[in-house]
């Protein structure tokens, strides 16, 4: 489905996580980002913000539909796994509705740790499930899957970095009704990402 | 995680008009272990790329050069070896199989050459052919003036593959068609693989983990220029060895003769004499001057090691 379906379907859905976006934004802004790298970049929300931005898609009619628009910024039209994370530097890396479309979730977190960024943020939307038996059945459209708190916690305890893992109410669509789950991974504590996330939760409520 | 490739060809371009070819061409004649990294340099493909499991793209809407968009798609490859291929060639069906059959980690690897004869001009007037170049103002035959670009993507089998090069004192490159008619080449050739001092820089194979220890490709020479002279310096005077694969081929595209001919640049990548000149002069002080500092041999090691050269030794 993704390499087929065009921009302005990833505007839509963007829109629903607006808060989200939102909480980046002055984030990146406040903080002085300067690199960006963006897996399943979609419309590429944050390249218009930063000098370097690079975004990563399977879809290479978004990539070069967002070059026209923003004209600037490094396009790389791939699976993520094919990459060497090690040569993806930059300041904030973000994997917003990436993970849910992954058979586990171990080898994109795996991924994400080995690279050279100083923030890097891994949303989990409509939340990690507190249930260990997760239906199958009950994987929401257009997800892949789901996945289990406990077990992405226990697996994160086991690797050498420090991260925090957050539960907001980050799609508008759902503001009220349920909760979002992302995961910063942190290698420069300077700038806590949590209180951006938390006030945009509260600009939009 | 899902398995790195074996090998990945990355094909840098800038305004390259035969770049979905190449990339086409190098798909249908590899194996399901070999992965094209194309580098957009600045530049959107037309028409646009296939879409391909085996295909990845990187596009820069600023170019950054050459030299740095290989180093770019080969930071991003995680195969065991990697090549740079020009996008204007077409490969032989298997070839990346047999070229890595001989493969070894002190190497690097060129395939032979072919020319590679992409297209004609056709006249739509009266049908007469022209060999590709520049676009004719009028047709020799009926004196229309009206042309299409008929494909024809054939290696020009009819002359003999180039599997030899050099470099002169001036470290130029050239080609060295009488080497192969030295006892050490005839010695090596029923291998199936044979050094060579220097390549084309077209096309190249090594080891990812070496191209990153002999430092990548060095952006200080600019975009491109002395990319030949570059890579047989560094295979040859770090310890390693440069050789020629006999058992296949690429073929290239040479924008010489009919092309250019009403003064334009026939270059996709934009290069003036005054970056010909400042790419010569670093490399001139990097391999005369012995600044390379991983350097295990010295020049004159490289030298002697071919000994007699044209140039070199007398003769020309």
């Amino acid at each position: 489905m993704w390499p087929t379906i065009q921009r302005d379907e990833y505007l839509r859905m963007a829109d629903r996580h607006l808060p989200f976006w939102g909480a980046l934004v002055k984030f990146v802004s406040a903080n002085k980002i300067a690199s960006v790298i963006e897996l399943g970049c979609g419309v590429a929300h944050l390249s218009h913000l930063v000098d370097q931005y690079t975004g990563i898609d399977t879809n290479g009619e978004v990539l070069r539909a967002n070059e026209s628009f923003y004209g600037h910024g490094t396009w790389i039209s791939s699976d993520w796994r094919n990459l060497d994370p090690k040569s993806l530097r930059a300041d904030l890396f973000v994997a917003s509705s990436v993970i849910e479309h992954c058979e586990a979730f171990e080898p994109l977190l795996k991924w994400v740790i080995s690279l050279p960024v100083l923030y890097s943020v891994v949303t989990f939307h409509k939340g990690l499930q507190d249930s260990e038996n997760i239906r199958r059945d009950k994987v929401p459209p257009f997800f892949d899957n789901f996945y289990c708190r406990a077990d992405v916690e226990r697996w994160m305890r086991n690797v050498d970095c420090e991260w925090r893992l957050y539960d907001l109410p980050l799609s508008r669509t759902h503001l009220r009704r349920r909760r979002d789950s992302v995961l910063v991974i942190y290698r420069n504590r300077k700038a806590d990402l949590s209180m951006w996330l938390r006030r945009a939760v509260n600009v939009a409520s | 995680m899902s398995r790195a490739k074996e090998l990945s060809i990355i094909i840098p371009g800038r305004n390259e008009q035969f770049m979905f070819h190449t990339v086409d061409d190098v798909l249908a004649h590899t194996g399901p272990e070999t992965e094209v990294i194309a580098v957009l340099d600045g530049y959107w493909c037309n028409p646009v790329l296939p879409d391909n499991p085996r295909l990845q793209i990187i596009h820069f809407s600023e170019a950054v050069g050459q030299r740095a968009a290989t180093n770019y798609g080969a930071a991003l490859s995680r195969a065991k070896y990697v090549m740079k291929l020009d996008a204007h060639c077409s490969v032989e069906d298997g070839f990346d199989a047999k070229l890595l059959q001989d493969m070894q980690p002190d190497m690097t690897m060129v395939p032979s050459m072919h020319r590679l004869h992409i297209f004609d001009w056709h006249c739509n007037g009266c049908g007469e052919r022209e060999y590709q170049g520049t676009c004719p103002t009028e047709c020799k035959e009926c004196k229309g003036k009206d042309f299409t670009m008929a494909m024809v993507w054939q290696p020009r089998f009819e002359y003999s593959a180039t599997t030899a090069w050099r470099f002169d004192k001036e470290l130029h490159f050239q080609y060295w068609r009488s080497y192969v008619r030295t006892e050490k080449y005839k010695s090596e050739a029923p291998t199936g693989v044979v050094e060579t001092m220097s390549c084309i820089g077209a096309c190249f194979l090594m080891e990812r983990e070496r191209f990153w220890k002999l430092g990548g490709m060095d952006e200080g020479h600019g975009s491109w220029g002395q990319y030949g002279t570059e890579l047989a310096c560094k295979a040859w005077l770090s310890g390693g060895r440069m050789v020629t694969s006999l058992k296949t081929w690429f073929s290239h595209l040479f924008r010489t003769g009919n092309f250019g001919k009403n003064g334009e640049s026939s270059w996709p990548y934009p290069i003036n004499q005054r970056q010909i000149d400042a790419a010569r002069a670093y490399s001139r002080e990097l391999w005369l001057n012995g600044k390379w500092p991983q350097a295990q041999r010295p020049l004159s090691w490289l030298i002697e090691h071919f000994k007699p050269i044209p140039d070199w030794h007398g003769g020309g």
